[in-house]
C-alpha cells in the first residue's frame, strides 16, 4: 500500500512534467487560427466593469466590483465594495514592470496582492505579446495557439465556436486556468472564470456588467 | 469597516420623498432629530446607488432594497449588479453573497474593524449623532437651494484615509433623509437615494433573517 502511495504522486509528477503536447496543423491555417485566438481578448483601448466573486482558501469568499481600463497608457484597475467604497486602485504604465498602487485598504494591502491582481487581469484580458510560437492541437483535438515569453507559456484554446480557455504555465506548472463563457462581444465574454491551482489557490468568477 | 459604514448610514434614518407642507423644524437640533427618528417604527424602501470614477465615463449604478424595524433590525440588500445581503437582528449581523443561485457567507463580515461601526448603528438609528465615538457630526441648517444635512467626519485618522466625509441630507418628513453621500479621500463619491418608501407597515421577521 505504501508503495502505491509513493508511486501515485510520482506518476502525477511525471505526467505533469511537460507542457501539453501540440500536434502540428497545416501551416496555411496558422494565420487564421492566430487571428481567432486573439479574439479571446478585447480590442484595446477598452474600459469594463465586472462583478467578481472570489473563492479563497478556507471558505473565505468575497465579492467586489472590478473596474478596468486598458489603453496605450497602460492598465488601471479599481476594486469597489458593493457599497461603492474604493478598496484598491492601481495602475501600470505600458511596458513598465512596476505598479503604482494609489490605494489599498486592508486586506487588499497585503504583500503581493497588487502584483497578483494585475497579473490576473493581464492573463484574463490582455493578449500575449508578439506572435504565437506554435499552433497545433491537443490530444483532445482542441486547436491551440501557444505564446512563450520569459519562462511563461500561454495557451489559448479554440473550439468550434471560438476561444474558450486560456491556460498559463510557469515553466511546466499550470499557474492560471481561465474559462471563457458565453458569446463574446468585441472580445468581452459575459463570464470569465479564473482558477489559480495549488496551495493558496483561489478562483475568481467574473461577470461582465458593462464595457466600452 | 467602510462597508459597514455605508450600511449603517443606509439604515440610519432612511429615505423618503419630501412630504409637501411638512414642518421642517424637526432637524433644527440633535434633540429634535432624535425625537423625529423615534417616531418611525418601520421603513421599507428601494434605493439607487451611483458611484462615480474618473476611469468610467458613466457612473456605476447599483440597486437594492432595504427594510428597518425599530429598534435595531435591518435588511440591506443589493440586487444588482452584485447580489449581497446584510441582515442585522438582536445584535447579530450576517452578510451573504449570492453566487450560483445560492447565498454564501461573506468573509468580510468577519472584519474586526467593522464591529466598531456596528456599535454606532443604534445611535444612528435613533438619530443620535451627537453620541457617536466614530464620527464627529456637524449639523448644517438648510440654506436656499440646499436642504438641511448632517456631515459626519471620521474621528480616527485611519478611517479618514478611507472616508473623508459622509453627508446625510434630510427630507421634510420628520425622521427621514433624502440622500446619503459618501466622499472618499481623493476621487469618487457614492450617492444613495431612496425610492418608494413605506412607513410603519408590519414587516415579517423573515426579512431580518438569513435566507434558509
Amino acid at each position: 500500500m505504501r508503495a502505491i502511495l509513493v508511486l501515485f504522486p510520482c506518476t502525477i509528477g511525471l505526467a505533469c512534467a511537460h507542457l501539453p503536447l501540440l500536434s502540428p496543423l497545416p501551416a496555411e491555417d496558422a494565420h487564421g487560427i492566430a487571428t481567432r485566438c486573439r479574439q479571446a481578448f478585447p480590442v484595446q483601448p477598452w474600459r469594463a466593469t465586472h462583478t467578481i466573486f472570489a473563492s479563497l482558501p478556507f471558505g473565505q469568499n468575497g465579492a467586489v466590483v472590478g473596474v478596468t481600463a486598458v489603453g496605450s497608457g497602460g492598465l488601471h484597475a479599481v476594486l469597489l465594495s458593493p457599497e461603492g467604497i474604493c478598496l484598491f486602485d492601481a495602475s501600470q504604465a505600458s511596458g513598465a514592470a512596476d505598479l503604482t498602487v494609489h490605494r489599498a485598504v486592508s486586506p487588499f494591502d497585503r504583500p503581493g496582492f497588487a502584483t497578483s491582481l494585475i497579473s490576473d487581469v493581464g492573463h484574463a484580458y490582455l493578449p500575449p505579446a508578439g506572435e504565437p510560437i506554435a499552433i497545433g492541437s491537443y490530444a483532445t483535438g482542441e486547436t491551440v495557439c501557444r505564446w512563450s515569453q520569459a519562462g511563461e507559456t500561454t495557451d489559448v484554446v479554440l473550439r468550434a465556436d471560438g476561444p474558450r480557455a486560456v491556460r498559463t504555465y510557469r515553466d511546466v506548472r499550470l499557474t492560471r486556468d481561465i474559462d471563457l463563457l458565453g458569446t463574446a462581444a468585441n472580445g468581452f465574454f459575459p463570464a470569465v472564470e479564473l482558477r489559480v491551482p495549488g496551495a493558496g489557490g483561489y478562483q475568481l468568477d467574473m461577470r461582465l456588467v458593462d464595457h466600452e | 469597516m467602510r462597508i459597514r459604514i455605508a450600511f449603517a448610514l443606509g439604515c440610519l434614518l432612511l429615505a423618503a420623498p419630501p412630504a409637501r407642507g411638512a414642518e421642517p423644524a424637526w432637524y433644527q437640533d440633535w434633540n429634535s432629530i432624535r425625537r423625529a427618528a423615534a417616531g418611525i417604527k418601520t421603513i421599507e424602501a428601494s434605493f439607487v446607488q451611483t458611484r462615480t470614477l474618473k476611469i468610467l465615463s458613466h457612473p456605476l449604478v447599483s440597486r437594492g432594497i432595504m427594510a428597518y424595524r425599530r429598534p435595531n433590525e435591518l435588511r440591506w440588500e443589493y440586487r444588482s449588479p452584485l447580489q449581497t445581503l446584510l441582515v442585522v437582528r438582536a445584535g447579530n449581523l450576517r452578510r451573504l453573497i449570492k453566487h450560483g443561485g445560492v447565498w454564501v457567507a461573506d468573509a468580510s463580515a468577519k472584519l474586526e474593524a467593522m464591529k466598531i461601526v456596528l456599535g454606532e448603528i443604534n445611535l444612528w438609528l435613533d438619530g443620535n449623532f451627537s453620541s457617536s465615538r466614530t464620527f464627529r457630526p456637524e449639523l448644517r441648517p438648510a440654506q436656499p437651494g440646499q436642504p438641511a444635512r448632517v456631515e459626519l467626519h471620521p474621528v480616527d485618522p485611519s478611517l479618514g484615509k478611507i472616508i473623508s466625509r459622509i453627508i446625510i441630507t434630510f427630507a421634510e418628513r420628520p425622521g427621514t433623509v433624502n440622500a446619503i453621500d459618501i466622499l472618499e479621500e481623493g476621487e469618487g463619491v457614492t450617492h444613495i437615494t431612496f425610492e418608494d418608501a413605506q412607513f410603519d407597515r408590519a414587516i415579517p421577521d423573515e426579512q431580518f433573517e438569513p435566507p434558509r
